[in-house]
């Protein structure tokens, strides 16, 4: 998958005008952070690993949802747009943090196959153990896949919605979701074994 | 893995962030959005870099949704000739790392064959949750566990899933009375009685006839079907009522119209691509294309089913020749035909297939 490289654009005069918008944007802020604040920054978790960088993300996502307030006055148009900011925001910061990062955990994940792999049935992992693996294995994917798995399966996006936040074709996000669940299963074998409830 | 790890992955993703518990951060963000809000933008330029990739993203994705009118129907008997056994593409790409962890199913009961076996799987569409059609290897006795494990064994294809995890039925019979008939199927415990938190009434529904679509293809005949637990009639499955056998709901309304047979998801192929499926469509017209890794529309055509106009859906099969196309990852999406142009009804039914050409 290629990313476009992104040059500065023109200042948006739009942005100048929704400053001017006044307690109805502000009123808007305040119902989507109350409603959203929360399973945003969960789902920023899951892109990005770490809880301050994930408040970090949507904070700056609510910021920009403010400015653009003129031109997302439907709720639901507004959470779409909350969601294409953290998933982008989430991209930028693993970008900045490098692939060096990266590939620390990976080695962590190697060295340590405890974590990363099946401990045996009687060394249960303990729930915060759990927790971390599912989270190592989601940052060993490939962005693209760890970010449809997300929108997917912890947002429950259609195949189009999730095509639409991250611009690429119902195809591709198709392609992403079949390869990066099976990744996904093969990391977590141990833990999905267990009994459904 | 065969098995359906889906609503466990589900799981354990929303589980793994179910502790963060985030700061209050609102009067941080106030204060932000006081600010100039020119002296931000800098800062974050993706927030317009995207809107262009996402405006043309949605036109590519206008061309094909994810459709299912009300009404559309099935063969009830698979054929063996429209199974994916006779089209080339049977084999996997190596590159799926399903086939390397593949390993013999953990089910308690005997080896028997494996066979490809027809399998419905609920799929999300405007019109709500429709039954999709697979072929599955599956290990069994007879045609009635294979279909049994089957339905309890995850999908190739992401855009499916099946609401029976691994051991949640464990026995079926038949009495071979044809139409007449009744086929049993024993749940596993009484926790299958009640509908599951978060599992809406349509869709308990489509979980319910996922297991009699399936099971009546393995009959090949539209038997009743009665659910049973320790022997006896069950009230309820998934809470839908359940005492009496049940029959089959009505096929166009049940069904997705259209289900792609090949290419499988994920499918490897050669110069010529086999393209076939089930459909009931407007006047028998199935559309299709092909879209490159980048969303381009590379190959399009139509092809005809065997028929419409009846509480089924029609075999359609073509060869398109893919022998201009580079190698690389592509993506088949087949559509019925909407005369309305979506005025009426869901929009036309869609269903979709990666798959690499080597």
């Amino acid at each position: 998958m290629t990313h476009a490289t992104v040059a500065a654009p023109p200042r948006a005069p739009s942005l100048v005008v929704s400053h001017d918008l006044g307690p109805a944007a502000e009123a808007a802020l305040e119902e989507l952070y109350a409603a959203h604040w929360r399973s945003l920054v969960r789902l920023a978790v899951l892109l990005v690993r770490d809880v301050p960088t994930a408040e970090e993300v949507v904070q700056d996502a609510f910021v920009a949802v403010h400015g653009r307030w003129s031109r997302l006055r439907e709720h639901d148009k507004a959470l779409a747009y909350l969601r294409q900011c953290v998933v982008n925001g989430a991209r930028s910061v693993l970008r900045r943090r490098g692939t060096a990062a990266r590939y620390a955990a990976r080695e962590v994940g190697l060295a340590d196959p405890a974590r990363a792999l099946a401990p045996s049935a009687e060394q249960e992992a303990a729930v915060g153990d759990r927790r971390a693996v599912v989270l190592d294995a989601l940052a060993r994917l490939p962005e693209r896949q760890r970010e449809v798995l997300a929108l997917r399966y912890y947002v429950d996006l259609s195949e189009a919605d999730i095509a639409d936040a991250l611009g690429i074709s119902r195809g591709a996000v198709k392609s992403h979701a079949s390869r990066g669940s099976s990744a996904l299963r093969a990391s977590l074998g141990h833990l999905l074994e267990e009994a459904h409830d | 893995m065969t098995d359906d790890h889906d609503p466990r992955l589900r799981w354990l993703m929303s589980d793994a962030v179910s502790d963060v518990e985030p700061r209050d951060s609102l009067t941080q963000i106030r204060s932000r959005t006081q600010e100039d809000p020119m002296s931000s933008s800098p800062q974050r330029p993706w927030v317009y870099a995207f809107t262009g990739a996402l405006l043309s993203a949605a036109v590519i994705v206008a061309v094909f949704l994810i459709g299912g009118l009300p009404g559309g129907s099935d063969d009830p008997t698979p054929a063996a000739d429209d199974s994916p056994t006779a089209s080339p593409t049977k084999d996997k790409p190596s590159k799926e790392p399903t086939k390397a962890t593949e390993s013999p199913t953990t089910n308690p009961e005997p080896a028997g064959s494996e066979e490809l076996t027809a399998v419905y799987y609920v799929g999300d569409t405007r019109g709500g949750p429709r039954l999709f059609r697979e072929f599955r290897p599956a290990t069994g006795a007879d045609q009635f566990t294979r279909a049994l494990a089957a339905l309890q064994g995850a999908p190739l294809d992401p855009d499916y899933r099946t609401w029976w995890p691994k051991g949640s039925l464990v026995d079926v019979s038949f009495d071979g009375n044809g139409a007449d008939g009744v086929i049993s199927v024993t749940i596993a415990d009484a926790s299958l009685r009640a509908i599951p938190a978060g599992m809406d009434e349509a869709t308990a529904s489509a979980a319910v006839e996922q297991v009699i679509y399936t099971l009546q293809g393995a009959a090949q005949a539209r038997a009743a079907v009665q659910f049973r637990l320790d022997g006896n009639p069950v009230d309820q499955v998934y809470g839908v009522p359940t005492s009496e056998p049940l029959a089959n709901g009505p096929v166009l309304e049940t069904l997705n119209l259209i289900s792609i047979t090949t290419p499988e998801q994920g499918a490897t192929v050669g110069d010529s691509l086999t393209i076939s499926g089930v459909a009931n469509s407007f006047e028998a017209n199935v559309v299709w294309q092909i879209q490159d890794g980048d969303g381009k529309v590379v190959k399009k055509g139509f092809v005809t089913a065997e028929g419409w106009m009846e509480e089924k859906l029609f075999p359609w099969s073509a060869t398109v020749d893919v022998s201009t196309l580079a190698p690389g990852d592509y993506y088949f999406a087949a559509s019925t035909d909407d005369p309305s142009g979506g005025a009426e009804g869901n929009g036309p039914a869609t269903d979709t297939k990666n798959f690499t050409l080597s």
